[in-house]
């Protein structure tokens, strides 16, 4: 059942993503909710469930909105899984924490789409860096404090029980 | 140090899924004809949910971009509206102009047509506690304006300078209770005198003619004009029109309510009568015209001695002579 619950919340974000995001973009930038989302439960959760997390939602986007298969499944798993990292060493109580793990693994995350995208061969790295992974990474660190209240919020009230 | 054997395990877990993940994306990283029944039943799945979400969001845009349509035709509306007033504005002005050059037109004519001497001025102010009985004109002394000349538009007489200025002149208004004018009847040549009507707050700006004998012939609608008597305004400028005979209140002399000629609340261009050419009358020419007065008293007798045959005889002569200019006239 829990497990469901995160389908579902996987989708809903993805749908959010996918339909709604887009009509509130700003200046052609977008937020990677289901990024957030990830590393939220990461923080929360552990590196284990955290990835296994990340490559589920990541597979669902490939299968959604991705050309190939498998490119946010894998920078997905990889940013959950190091943001499970810090579940021990967080104070979870502040949303600061979490908003700038986000922040730096935005570019980890845009970082390696953007390399194993076709897009590497034609941009150069810093106008990337600039131009598209900063601008998200700066949307997703504002983004931050909802989701991760929503997700702190529910995993207090165990709703996530018996995955969390 | 050794690492856990747990760690390990998950650490190859990971690397193993990486490899996968590589494989799944070189494999997949090319067009595809048809997808993977796993994709088909996702997306399949999840496209209604998308389709509502983004018909939904669709709509809030649209009611957003409606919104924000709004207030750009309100601030369109508003700049328009606000451009329409500069246009109703200068729309104004221009009426403004030719509405002034319509007068001013009238008055040129009228200057041309005048004998007078005149000198247009512009109203330039009014009396604000009693702006109905003075108001001020911008010629002065400098440019040849003296006390007592008399102002005038092409309606008829407005007043006369009651003071001077360098470049600006104060005019008593023919209304004002101090102006006395002497005034006469169109028609009949019933004269009288124009004062200001007192007491009749009901209907200011109105002049009273007193002085009028009891069988003098004046009646409603009758034109009262100057009659050049006192030296200040010159005769025949229309003065006003009778609305209303009466009998003073001693029962012995006629007064007549007149309606000036001149709107005094309208007042813009104005003409000082700078002279009158030959119309005033000098102190020799009214003697002058006192004798040839009384010569013809004398002759009316002394036309009354006459015969009345010859009289007929001389009428006759006269009556022929007019004929035959007349027959002349027709076959020229």
């Amino acid at each position: 059942m829990a497990k469901a619950k995160v389908l579902l919340i996987i989708f809903m974000f993805l749908i959010i993503q996918g339909s709604l995001i887009p009509f509130l973009n700003i200046g052609a930038r977008q937020p990677d909710l289901l990024l957030i989302l990830v590393v939220c439960l990461s923080i929360l959760w552990g590196s284990k469930k955290g990835a296994a997390l990340g490559l589920a939602a990541g597979l669902f986007q490939d299968i959604l909105y991705g050309q190939a298969l498998g490119i946010f499944a894998l920078t997905k798993m990889l940013a959950g899984y190091l943001s499970g990292f810090t579940e021990k060493n967080i104070y979870k109580d502040f949303v600061l924490g979490p908003m700038l793990i986000v922040f730096l693994l935005t570019f980890l995350h845009e970082g390696l789409v953007f390399i194993f995208s076709e897009e590497v061969t034609r941009l150069s790295l810093m106008y990337i860096l600039l131009n598209a992974i900063l601008p998200k990474a700066l949307y997703n660190f504002c983004l931050t404090p909802f989701v991760y209240l929503l997700v702190y919020f529910a995993n207090k009230k165990n709703f996530f029980y018996p995955i969390q | 140090m050794l690492t856990p054997m747990y760690k390990k395990k998950k650490i190859i877990t990971i690397l193993l899924i990486l490899f996968f993940l590589i494989v799944l994306m070189s494999l997949t990283n090319r067009e595809r004809d048809r997808l993977t029944i796993v994709e088909d039943i996702i997306i399949s799945a999840v496209s209604p949910f998308q389709n509502a979400v983004f018909t939904a969001s669709a709509q809030v845009r649209d009611f957003v971009e409606l919104l924000q349509e709004y207030q750009y035709l309100a601030k369109e509306n508003n700049r328009l509206t606000e451009t329409l007033g500069n246009y109703k504005g200068i729309s104004n002005e221009m009426e403004e102009i030719k509405q002034e050059n319509k007068r001013l037109r009238e008055m040129l004519d009228f200057k041309d047509r005048s004998d007078h001497t005149l000198m247009p001025a512009k109203v330039i102010a009014r009396d604000p506690s009693n702006w109905f009985n003075t108001v001020i004109i911008n010629k002065g002394h400098k440019d040849g304006v003296s006390k007592d000349m008399a102002i005038i538009t092409n309606e008829g007489l407005v007043g006369n300078v009651l003071s001077v200025s360098r470049h600006a002149s104060k005019v008593l208004l023919l209304t004002d209770s101090l102006r006395a004018v002497s005034g006469t009847v169109q028609e009949s040549r019933e004269m009288g005198t124009i004062g200001f009507v007192e007491g009749f707050v009901d209907e200011p700006g109105y002049c009273r003619m007193v002085n009028i004998s009891q069988d003098a012939e004046i009646n409603d609608g009758d034109v009262v004009v100057s009659s050049g008597l006192g030296g200040v305004f010159p005769p025949g400028l229309v003065i006003g029109e009778v609305i209303e005979v009466g009998q003073d209140e001693y029962g012995l002399l006629k007064y007549a309510l007149i309606k000036p000629a001149v709107s005094f609340n309208r007042l813009e261009e104005v003409f000082v009568v700078k002279s009158a050419g030959d119309e005033f009358l000098s102190e020799k020419e009214i003697e002058h015209y006192e004798e040839e007065f009384s010569q013809e008293e004398e002759w009316e007798e002394h036309e009354s001695e006459i015969p009345v045959e010859e009289e007929i005889e001389r009428e006759e002569m006269e009556n022929g002579y007019l004929e035959e200019s007349i027959d002349n006239r027709r076959i020229e």
